[in-house]
């Protein structure tokens, strides 16, 4: 039971750095408009998304 | 009520998930592009210009001694304003300017393209005291406002191919 959620734990992460690479990747060739877009849209998505979790009772 | 609420929050979350996705196709998309076609002897060569954003350093052409190289510079103006610019080539060797090749403006309207063509004749770059043994290689920069494309033109005798000499027994 403890090994599976060690190996979700490894897939989450390796899922977290794969999409964080090619977010990095793409953000190299935005503008200073565009990054900043992105930027205020990803402190949205995150806060949303815990206020989402929050109210399922996380 | 907290479960409309629960629902409009995750909805918003995707709404700025998918803003990102759209900043990222809508910012790629829009800006200042150039694509060169070059054309020398039977060889076709296009660069685009992600080549220039990923980097590239001179771009390497090779030349027939005493042939020509065609070049078809394209700017593509995919903003919402029309773009301005002076276009100049010129032939560099020894970091020394040998010749000005085009001077010319150009305005490109929004979401619209513009070309601009040249022949360089190596011919009547190439110093007289050089032979077709020798071989000979100039820069040909072109400037579009601030930016600036650098080729590296070898220009070469088939006559007198590339000598590979073998590395020596250990």
């Amino acid at each position: 039971m403890k090994l599976e959620y060690v190996l979700y734990g490894f897939g989450i992460l390796f899922c977290i750095a794969g999409v964080g690479y090619l977010a990095a990747e793409y953000v190299k060739y935005l503008s200073e408009i565009g990054k900043l877009g992105s930027l205020l849209l990803t402190v949205g998505f995150f806060t949303f998304l815990g206020k989402y979790f929050e109210g399922l009772g996380w | 009520m907290a479960v409309k609420h629960k629902i409009l929050y995750l909805y918003l979350a995707l709404a700025c998930f998918l803003g990102i996705i759209l900043i990222f196709v809508f910012d790629g998309y829009i800006g200042v592009y150039d694509t060169l076609i070059i054309k020398a002897g039977e060889n076709e060569q296009k660069i685009e210009a992600d080549y220039w954003q990923r980097g590239g350093r001179d771009w390497p052409l090779d030349v027939e001694w005493g042939g020509k190289a065609s070049f078809q510079y394209e700017v593509d103006n995919r903003r919402f304003s029309s773009y301005k610019a002076d276009i100049e080539v010129s032939v560099w060797h020894d970091l020394e300017k040998v010749s000005d090749v085009l001077v010319q403006s150009i305005s490109v309207g929004s979401f619209d393209k513009e070309q601009v063509e040249w022949v360089v004749d190596t011919a009547e770059i190439i110093p007289d005291d050089v032979s077709p043994e020798q071989g000979y290689e100039f820069t040909l920069s072109i400037k579009r406002g601030e930016i600036e494309r650098r080729f590296v033109v070898y220009v070469r005798s088939s006559d007198f191919p590339i000598k590979v000499v073998p590395a020596p027994p250990r």
